[in-house]
């Protein structure tokens, strides 16, 4: 009841989230739901409804901070397959000289053994 | 005589400058390795941790709508609307934890992608075949009429170069791909940073909402009615009530982790993690990843 009065001069829209589920929680608890509930049908009533209308902005808020973070997450995804791109391709350029080394290495031996044939 | 002393003088010291290069290299490239190492783990975390905020959000939802239920007077109709409303909201929220989710995947491919190009089995066969190489080429020169010198050095050193290769090269690659996307990584692991405390500032309030709304406030009411007698459920929730896990220090472990992340990646393209940094980052990986679990249940 304490934090519903609190914020009652607020319009419901200028709060954050974080003030509107702190709102949430304080007329969540057992001792401010059951006050409210003993007070009368229309205090009951306004007080059921300004919750469900702040659990209702809760949603819309954290929707829209979400979207915000992911909108900014995205714009970085580019990037980031750039990188992995770059990544994957310098490691099978170690591989490729990896496997010329190593067939560089035998084509000699076999050249070292046509030569002592030869000879 | 003296010239020649000289001579293995000089070698000495570029073997050894050599040598010393050879190991910060090799001891960059494995770092590399352990920061993706890291990102990997916490980036497989992730989709779990969104997931228990998802959960979290329904449920104080859920236990919220349950009180709004009890409005005098309310109409059948409009009860119907209230929870249409609500659910079209969190399948919406849904939606973008499922795209969040995507992006950790590909974040997790960035870093598989790092490990995999740092990974000790990446050029492992570098040095046999460095000195398969040299042996080739010493093969060779000992078929030719006028060899000169001996090839024993050129054996032995064979496959130490071919090792200090690779290592070059992969650590090339990674100071490239720093230099090109380091700053990009950053900025998203700092991105992730601040919704890791956003969703976590969420969900200790999605808790205490569950835990007063969906499980203190039933339990009173329950054991204050004196009309009916009390469940076996009525226990089972106070169970729950007493035993709830420590949301607020979950949520800290894994903000911390990907602080942590975000300091190594930035030490890392720096020129090396300190020890500290990865010492703290791998136990904030471990906490975050142990409780993870709880959380989601």
């Amino acid at each position: 009841m304490a934090a519903n009065a609190s914020n009652s001069d607020k319009n419901l829209k200028d709060l954050t989230a974080k003030e509107l589920r702190t709102t949430r929680n304080e007329m969540l608890k057992r001792e401010n739901w059951t006050a409210a509930s003993a007070a009368g049908v229309e205090t009951f009533r306004s007080y059921v409804r300004t919750l469900n209308e702040i659990q209702g902005a809760v949603r819309d808020l954290e929707k829209a901070q979400l979207k915000t973070a992911l909108q900014q997450v995205k714009s970085l995804e580019s990037d980031l397959r750039a990188g992995i791109d770059d990544l994957i391709e310098a490691r099978k350029g170690i591989e490729r000289v990896e496997n010329f080394v190593a067939a560089t290495g035998k084509v000699l031996e076999l050249v070292a053994k046509a030569i002592r044939v030869a000879a | 005589m003296k010239k020649y002393f000289r001579l293995r003088a000089i070698l000495f010291v570029l073997v050894t400058v050599l040598v010393v290069q050879a190991c910060t290299t090799a001891q960059r490239v494995h770092q590399g390795s352990e920061v993706a190492e890291e990102g990997i783990e916490l980036t497989r975390i992730l989709p779990a941790f969104y997931d228990a905020y998802y959960t979290s959000a329904i449920r104080a939802d859920s236990v919220t709508l349950q009180l709004v239920r009890q409005e005098p007077g309310i109409t059948t109709t409009r009860l119907r609307e209230q929870l249409n409303e609500a659910n079209t909201d969190l399948l919406q929220t849904g939606k973008l934890i499922g795209e969040m989710k995507d992006h950790a995947g590909l974040l997790r491919e960035y870093f598989e992608a790092i490990q995999a190009l740092t990974d000790d089995e990446v050029g492992e066969d570098f040095g046999s075949s460095t000195k398969q190489l040299i042996e080739g080429m010493e093969a060779v020169r000992e078929e030719l009429p006028d060899r000169v010198g001996s090839d024993f050095a050129a054996k032995k050193a064979g496959e130490p170069t071919g090792n200090f290769v690779v290592v070059a090269l992969k650590n090339k690659a990674l100071q490239r791909e720093l230099e090109l996307h380091g700053a990009t990584i950053e900025r998203e692991l700092e991105l992730q940073e601040t919704l890791l405390d956003t969703i976590g500032e969420s969900m200790t309030s999605n808790h205490e909402a569950w835990v007063s709304a969906g499980l203190e406030i039933p339990l009173f009411e329950s054991y204050e009615s004196k009309k009916q007698k009390l469940s076996r459920s009525w226990i089972d929730n106070r169970v729950e009530l007493l035993t709830q896990p420590d949301d607020v220090a979950i949520t800290e472990d894994a903000k911390d982790a990907m602080k942590g992340l975000r300091l190594a990646w930035r030490e890392l393209a720096g020129g090396g993690p300190r020890k500290s940094t990865m010492v703290r980052l791998r136990d904030r990986v471990d906490a975050t990843e142990k409780l993870v679990g709880t959380l989601a249940n």
